[in-house]
């Protein structure tokens, strides 16, 4: 009897493991909570299709070291979600992803509103579509109305930087900042300053808003492959943001801020503009956290070469080569790209849909409208395994121009050759 | 004839073999009961520094099959700037923090011991920054040493001129104090241990028969502290040289890689852009570094009269 009854238990667990399918899926935190975000989505497609998705979140930073050390492992999730920079090394080496094309229907590919953004993922990856996006945001510039008053800026000025038949470049900064950066109560010390270059994290996009405005090629390699940041417009770059410290409308110090640090002064009303505002920081959590904050959403600058530009991001999925339930985790990113679901995500997030499947009361409301104006002009991260290498390069190199150890050229000269030795691994 | 054969190599050999067996036997029950712990030790601290030193000659991305390169890793790491930059950084760190805490943490314990009352409190207060996670510790203080921060506030109020902190002119001393700040209070309950070994009676003796303060010191306190000076030395070399989790939370090794450390450069190299030869390289050459500066502490403080 005994024997029986461990026979009929054995069998209903081993019947139990092969019925049971929980897809793992590891999201990095592109919002605050990714886990209460995905929760209704998961409940909805577990009702759909009877598949589980158990989500795990990981760090930004860890998020390369842990998939790198469960795929030598071989105990890698079923989905991960990463950006284009982290996605890239994984593509590139050891063949860690499974390809995407023969999954993707023509409905999806037909859907999707920047189809150039998934020429640019197969353009570095041998031709093959190994990540499928689900949302993507912009940056979007602002400025602090009081200090603007306050200052006298006149109307013209705030015009050109909100109106998108308008523009303002370098040189209306330049005025901005003589008018902004002044002592106003009189106490000797300088109440507010224009910007504060956010460099101490070497994140992605600070410098490459300068470079791309100024000119630099979007995928940061020339026609032959080489890294290209030793042109015109890296100096260009260098030279504008040298101007403006040498001024004094960067703060004291600028040279060690980190963007948590500048979004910090900009918010405390310590600077009047700042260039890399999220659509959740400007829509969500400015308006709740900081309610004496008076800004307004403006445009990037149109650069000395008549280029206005933005940086663009996006939160791509990906399939590990070693899933297990490869078919469940495509299903659930299908999923994720219905009309319905994307609505929810770019309720919740901000961000924009993928497939330009907005809720309706987005559509009315001028901010939002403002970020998907922008995307017109926004580059997406150059997808390069290099990446964290060059980042950590051309941040480094703009602190030692900002704190006076280069100049513009030495730094131009420096980024080039260490961006040159940094590919060489890549080649 | 038997004492002939038993003067070859072989015999002699053999009677070794046998001496061993015998050990083996006598404490085979020790042996199997030390097992768990070498094999754990070996795996989890030999066997890595060999798979490391491997790694060293290949090309090898984590992900997919390393290829062997020979010398090339550390020949690439010979001209590489910011290597080299990076190695100089944690060679300042160590200089300025090691001496700084070998003498500090000792005149901390010499103060803790002349005081009588509450010198337990005192105690519980140093070592509290220890107890603290770095993490926290480095959130805390970069805060502090913001360039709007609470420091120059301070600074400012006293009609003083702010500090930039953080600014490759002063970031490495603004750390090395973080470190020294956390740790001398820790090192000093070292000492004191050291200096409660000593009996009252042998330094009031060596007053009764004329010795000074410094007589004192040198001929009594000193060949006492000597094993404790090496321990904190060592310990302070090492903690120097891991200095990472400050630098990843304050700086991320700038601005302009002027607060950039080897281990952080390691992890960088490593584990954000796939180059693990690379980086097992770097590490080979931190792991000498390391090795060699503890060997000449050992000589210093470590011989014996």
């Amino acid at each position: 009897m005994f024997k029986r009854c461990l026979l009929v238990f054995l069998v209903l667990v081993i019947a139990c493991l092969g019925l049971a399918k929980t897809v793992q899926f590891w999201v990095t935190p592109f919002v605050s909570q990714p886990e209460k975000l995905f929760e209704p989505l998961l409940e909805e497609f577990k009702a759909e299709t009877g598949i589980d998705v158990e989500i795990s979140v990981i760090s930004y930073a860890d998020a390369v070291t842990k998939i790198q050390a469960a795929i030598a492992a071989g105990e890698a999730p079923d989905l991960v979600a990463l950006s284009e920079g982290r996605f890239m090394p994984l593509v590139r080496f050891g063949n860690a992803l499974e390809e995407l094309d023969g999954l993707v229907s023509s409905d999806i590919m037909n859907r999707v509103v920047r189809p150039q953004l998934l020429d640019q993922y197969r353009q570095i990856a041998g031709g093959k579509l190994y990540v499928f996006p689900i949302c993507f945001w912009t940056y979007l510039g602002a400025i602090n109305v009081d200090i603007f008053e306050k200052a006298g800026v006149p109307q013209e000025f705030i015009d050109k930087m909100t109106d998108p038949n308008k523009y303002y470049t370098w040189d209306d900064l330049l005025k901005i900042g003589e008018m902004v950066t002044k002592d106003f109560d009189g106490n000797g010390k300088i109440d507010h300053w224009l910007y504060a270059y956010p460099g101490g994290e070497n994140w992605v996009h600070p410098f490459l808003l300068w470079y791309w405005n100024a000119g630099g090629s979007p995928s940061l390699l020339d026609e032959n492959g080489s890294p290209a940041f030793n042109i015109e417009a890296t100096k260009k770059a260098f030279e504008f943001l040298l101007t403006l410290k040498e001024k004094g409308y960067m703060p004291p110090g600028v040279e060690s801020l980190s963007a948590g640090d500048a979004i910090d002064m900009f918010t405390s009303g310590k600077t009047a503009w700042i260039n890399n505002v999220w659509p959740s920081n400007s829509l969500v959590v400015w308006p709740q956290q900081f309610k004496d904050l008076n800004f307004r959403l403006v445009y990037p600058p149109v650069g000395p070469d008549n280029h206005r530009t933005t940086y663009f991001g996006s939160y791509l999925l990906g399939i590990p080569r070693q899933s297990k339930l490869k078919k469940e985790a495509w299903s659930f990113i299908e999923f994720l790209l219905k009309p319905e679901s994307q609505k929810y995500i770019a309720s919740k997030t901000y961000y924009s849909s993928i497939t330009g499947d907005m809720p309706e009361e987005f559509k009315s409301d001028p901010r939002i409208n403002m970020y998907m104006d922008v995307v017109k002009y926004a580059i997406p991260e150059p997808m390069h395994p290099a990446m964290a290498r060059w980042k950590i390069i051309y941040n480094s190199e703009t602190q030692a121009v900002l704190s006076g150890q280069k100049t513009p050229e030495q730094a131009a000269e420096t980024m080039q050759r260490l961006a040159e030795q940094a590919l060489e691994f890549y080649k | 004839m038997l004492e002939r054969v038993s003067s070859i190599p072989f015999a002699k050999s053999m009677s070794r073999t046998s001496k061993l067996m015998k050990g083996f036997r006598r404490y085979k029950l020790d042996l199997f009961l030390a097992l768990p712990g070498v094999l754990l030790l070996f795996t989890f601290y030999v066997a890595p520094v060999v798979a490391v030193f491997f790694a060293s000659f290949t090309r090898w991305p984590i992900i997919g099959d390393p290829r062997w390169v020979g010398l090339q890793n550390y020949r690439l790491l010979m001209t590489d700037e910011i290597f080299l930059k990076s190695l100089l950084n944690t060679l300042y760190y160590a200089a300025l923090i090691v001496p700084s805490l070998t003498i500090f943490s000792f005149i901390m314990a010499l103060i803790l011991r002349s005081i009588t009352k509450g010198r337990e409190f005192f105690k519980a207060i140093f070592v509290f920054p220890m107890v603290v996670t770095l993490v926290s510790t480095a959130t805390i203080w970069k805060g502090m040493f913001l360039p709007f921060g609470p420091i120059n506030a301070i600074l400012e109020f006293f009609g003083l001129q702010p500090i930039q902190f953080l600014s490759t002119e002063h970031v490495k001393n603004t750390l090395s104090f973080v470190l020294i700040w956390r740790d001398v209070g820790y090192f000093a309950i070292f000492y004191l241990a050291g200096l409660e070994q000593i009996p009252e009676e042998i330094i009031d003796a060596s007053r009764v028969d004329g010795a000074n303060a410094f007589q004192r010191f040198t001929k009594i306190i000193w060949p006492t502290m000597r094993p404790i000076v090496l321990l904190v030395s060592v310990l302070a070399t090492i903690g120097s040289f891991m200095i990472f989790t400050l630098v990843y939370v304050t700086t991320r090794g700038g601005p302009a890689y002027a607060s950039e450390a080897l281990l952080n450069y390691i992890y960088d190299v490593g584990w954000k852009e796939f180059r693990m030869g690379y980086a097992a390289a770097a590490a080979v050459i931190y792991f000498v570094i390391l090795f060699l500066l503890n060997s000449f502490q050992r000589l210093v403080f470590g011989r014996e009269k």
